[in-house]
């Protein structure tokens, strides 16, 4: 297949390093966008393992001032850019809507949804001149149905599989697919991060609270961050071309919608 | 590549979606059982599908709302390929008729064969998967008017949502198996069952031109035109590869950005 690049956000996560491995085995040359500086060494070791192009930029995608770091990058590879994966995003501090401040319900939608919308806004033009491209969101199983002591974050998921469709609605003329992928519980440190704080928050332990969520679970574990990232590759793909605002469930049987 | 073990049983395969699935299947290095009622385009199907590989394709008389029927190409698909790791409950049809006209007739010919057929289909290949020892993966043909309703179809479209239950039901009954259950709804496809249908449809006055409820369809399509059925494939391929493997009890819509749901 001939020379594309992609540009991943979240890629220092646990998700996103996944997806960075797998699209650059799949062909793709990568720039990587996290906010920490720990992004450009997941660069290099994704680079070293894959011998693909890729580059890490330390950015915060909340301000479009940083975005044109990631547009050198871009234009240093030199390749047609067709796809954009969209998958950072963080946990809200859990707490019940009464008790929720509004500055973290703002910080969660500004990262989580808004982001989102002015990293689609930026790369829309270098999108629809690739002549084909394609464009993924992460959203979550919490974004099909809300969830005690979560409202930011399902909100704010719900709020990305929504932007999926307005986006799929208004692209598909520039040959731009967009979809999401909807994980249910991943084993990264966010969702374990999260399992301690529910739990302390809940009065139980640790892993009381572990087999509380996965016990949920038909396939009864979490996924590994290399199976989301196979359904992202697949909406990446020629496999994927007959696919516009989808939405693919990949959370073992936790939820069906 | 080894078939040992690599066996699937594709029902409705004689032509359509089912027949571009058992294609890709075959690609993807299975023995693959055309299951079909229709013996005459069965069997031209699998001399054409068999030119390149005559030892992976077979044929099996099927009428999916027989138990033995299905059994039974369950055990060719087993004795001759090793094993069933893959079923796609894929045979269905349609019968348009205006809502309020819909007959009963219709109705439990359309629930039988593509409602029933898919529980019996889930049913026996679990039970050889389970048998064998086999974390086998059963993909059911569902479709866009399994999520939202079509007035002409009803029967078809309430078969359909029944396709999506069972998949879920299954999906839970058989996950400690090691079984994964899923569903693909297609959209307006080009394939012999939508060819009847836009002729049913002008038959029935609710079109005024051959072609022109398929492309009143496709107006509604993001991207713009009706799918092939090779459009599908890329997706049920993905569904039966390890790719999709923390995947059960969903269902992938290839639409082409229609429903959006």
């Amino acid at each position: 297949m001939s020379a594309r690049t992609g540009v991943l956000t979240g890629a220092a996560g646990g998700i996103g390093r996944a997806t960075a491995e797998r699209l650059a085995r799949d062909g793709f040359s990568l720039v990587l966008v996290d906010l920490t500086d720990k992004v450009k060494e997941v660069a290099r070791e994704v680079a070293a393992s894959t011998g693909a192009t890729v580059v890490g930029v330390s950015a915060d995608i909340t301000d479009p001032a940083h975005y044109g770091a990631i547009d050198r990058e871009i234009a240093a590879i030199g390749a047609p850019l067709k796809f954009l994966g969209l998958v950072a995003g963080v946990l809200q501090k859990v707490g019940s809507i009464e008790t929720l401040d509004v500055e973290e319900w703002d910080r969660v939608f500004n990262i989580n949804l808004r982001a989102n919308l002015l990293l689609m806004k930026h790369f829309i033009p270098a999108l629809r001149a690739a002549d084909g491209a394609s464009i993924v969101t992460v959203s979550s199983w919490y974004g099909k149905s809300g969830h005690g002591f979560f409202g930011a974050y399902c909100a704010s998921k719900a709020g990305v599989i929504s932007l999926t469709h307005t986006a799929a609605a208004e692209l598909a003329g520039d040959k731009i697919r967009v979809n999401s992928v909807a994980p249910g519980n991943v084993a990264t440190s966010m969702h374990l991060d999260a399992l301690h704080e529910e739990a302390a928050k809940r009065g139980v332990t640790f892993e009381a609270m572990k087999k509380t969520e996965w016990d949920k679970i038909p396939v009864g574990r979490a996924a590994e961050p290399s199976e989301i990232a196979s359904a992202i590759s697949f909406l990446a793909g020629p496999d994927g071309s007959y696919l516009t605002g989808a939405t693919i469930d990949v959370n073992g049987g936790c939820l069906f919608s | 590549m080894s078939t040992q073990g690599k066996g699937a049983v594709v029902t409705g395969a004689a032509r359509g979606i089912g027949r571009q699935i058992a294609t890709a299947l075959m690609e993807d290095g299975y023995g693959v059982v055309i299951a079909d009622i229709d013996p005459e385009v069965g069997g031209r199907t699998v001399a054409e599908l068999g030119k390149a590989h005559p030892d992976r394709v077979v044929f099996a008389r099927v009428d999916v709302t027989s138990r033995d029927d299905q059994k039974a190409a369950i055990a060719i698909c087993r004795k001759q390929f090793g094993g069933i790791s893959v079923m796609v409950n894929n045979a269905g049809f349609n019968k348009p008729e205006p809502f309020l006209e819909a007959t009963e007739k219709t109705w439990h010919a359309i629930m039988n064969v593509n409602a029933l057929g898919v529980l019996i289909g889930i049913q026996e290949a679990a039970k050889a998967m389970i048998a064998d020892g086999t974390r086998g993966k059963i993909i059911n043909t569902a479709s866009i008017a399994g999520r939202t309703g079509f007035a002409d179809f009803a029967p078809y479209s309430a078969s359909k949502a029944a396709v999506i239950s069972l998949t879920q039901a299954a999906a839970r009954a058989l996950a400690g198996k090691g079984i994964t259950v899923n569903a693909f709804g297609p959209g307006v496809v080009d394939t012999p069952l939508w060819e009847k249908l836009d002729a049913d449809l002008l038959a029935m006055g609710a079109s005024s031109a051959p072609g022109e409820a398929m492309n009143s369809l496709a107006s509604q399509i993001l991207l713009g035109r009706v799918a092939k059925p090779s459009d599908v494939v890329g997706t049920v391929r993905f569904l039966w590869s390890q790719q999709s493997d923390y995947m059960t009890g969903q269902v992938l819509l290839i639409d082409g950005g229609m429903i959006l749901q």
